[in-house]
């Protein structure tokens, strides 16, 4: 009796979700609802869940809401010698900050906020770009894994990864629907949200240029000429917003790579991703992130086919990236990436139904491990 | 019509040279910092510690404070 409520409970939901897009988006909305429910009730030994999820670089984008950018970088703090806010890229403080000025919000709630708003979106979206690449997976299951996978524990806390990953799936279903001017916007608002944002913006554009158009059997010169001039639009707005950024920091501290150079603050100096890699198993408290790099790796070899490519461009870009100055935080920026999410709720929802259901226990399981450990502040999801 | 594309495309091209000549101009200033020696040496070119910057912007600093 009780089995053949929760089968009914399924069978609404998931025809709640195929009915239309607004069905879907309410779907997304109550599972999204769900994941935060149960991240509401493990963060209680931490007082609430809005504090509780202020961590690590929290600490950054609060200052920057609450005093902005310094001229100075931190002299006198012994636990961030030198260090300076310019690291962090303008765009989510600044819709924190307007957020908590309209909804008279304190600075972590209003963070908070932003990501809970904007995490239903980033799945939507990144449903959207498989329906334009004519992937059907399950609405419910796809909502679901999206809310259980152990790695998206940044998109409900007071970081940057929810509207950076908004944008970049914008970008890429704006240009698949053949909307390059909202794509430009999409990416002079990336390059402003992320160090990485710009550098998407190039593999982007690259892309376009080098895809084939829908109606391929009409490739003229014209469409050539188009091509090459969506490509360099996308580029130069990429540059814009980029160049807000540069010339803001000019303004405050004379330096406008600031954002770059600050990072030897963290010891983070360019060197070949593969010397990174060995130099974190050497040390103990690195090795965990030595491991993250290889799954990495693993993970995007397996995205290397021609129906991933995309996924495996810009993944694989920003991975080599990040590893060049050091492995800490890559399992944040390839594992939370949506491209990722993306690739791999696609690879578990095509097995069976019996190995979906053992993978969504399993992400569950995983999942209240790493908010648990992203509540302690521990190094390894950092 | 073909006129109006015409245009339409000679806007866009302007569009994407105004856009590319402001990348230029932030890049260009980008390059060429106006920050302390201090700064150069720790954040631009590494040739002093951590702990050397942070000593000598905090003797400049009280330089200037009365």
């Amino acid at each position: 009796m009780q089995l053949r409520m929760i089968n009914n409970i399924f069978k609404l939901v998931r025809e709640t979700a195929n009915r239309n897009y607004k069905g879907f988006f309410i779907v997304i909305s109550f599972v999204c609802f769900l994941g935060l429910l149960l991240s509401t009730l493990l963060a209680l030994p931490w007082g609430n869940f809005v504090s509780a999820s202020c961590r690590w670089d929290c600490f950054w984008y609060s200052d920057i809401v609450e005093n902005g950018y310094s001229r100075l970088p931190l002299l006198y703090d012994p636990l961030r010698p030198a260090q300076g806010a310019w690291a962090f890229f303008p765009l989510y403080p600044l819709l924190t900050r307007t957020t908590g000025y309209f909804l008279a919000l304190n600075t972590q709630s209003a963070g908070l906020l932003v990501n809970i708003i904007l995490w239903p979106f980033l799945i939507f979206l990144c449903y959207r770009d498989l329906e334009l690449r004519n992937i059907h997976v399950d609405r419910f299951l796809f909502s679901a894994l999206f809310v259980v996978y152990p790695f998206n524990i940044w998109y409900t806390a007071q970081y940057s990864e929810a509207i950076y990953g908004v944008l970049l799936m914008a970008a890429i279903v704006t240009l698949r629907s053949e909307r390059v001017g909202l794509a430009a916007l999409m990416c002079a608002l990336l390059s402003t949200s992320r160090p990485t944002g710009f550098i998407m913006t190039i593999c982007l554009s690259a892309w376009w240029l080098f895809s084939t158009p829908r109606d391929s059997k009409n490739f003229i010169r014209n469409a050539v000429y188009r091509r090459i001039s969506d490509s360099l639009l996308l580029v130069a707005a990429g540059g814009a917003g980029l160049s807000l950024f540069v010339l803001y920091l000019f303004y405050v501290t004379g330096d406008g790579f600031a954002f770059a150079h600050v990072e030897i603050a963290w010891n983070k100096k360019f060197c070949f991703f593969v010397f990174n890699i060995f130099r974190a198993f050497k040390h103990k408290h690195e090795r965990a992130f030595g491991i993250y790099a290889l799954l990495s790796t693993l993970v995007i070899g397996k995205m290397c086919s021609r129906k991933w490519w995309l996924n495996a461009l810009l993944v694989g870009t920003t991975a080599l990236l990040a590893s060049s100055t050091g492995v800490q935080s890559i399992e944040r920026y390839v594992f939370a990436n949506p491209l990722t999410m993306q690739f791999l709720a696609c690879i578990t929802l095509s097995c069976s139904r019996r190995l979906i259901w053992i993978a969504l226990t399993v992400m569950i399981i995983m999942h209240i491990a790493t908010t648990l450990l992203w509540y302690k502040e521990s190094i390894l999801v950092i | 019509m073909v006129q109006g594309k015409y245009f339409s495309d000679m806007i866009r091209i302007k569009f994407i040279f105004l856009l590319l000549s402001f990348d230029a101009f932030s890049f260009i200033k980008g390059l060429k910092p106006h920050v302390s020696r201090a700064y150069r040496d720790y954040y631009i070119l590494h040739s002093i510690t951590n702990d050397a910057y942070l000593n000598a912007t905090r003797a400049e600093l009280s330089k200037v404070k009365p």
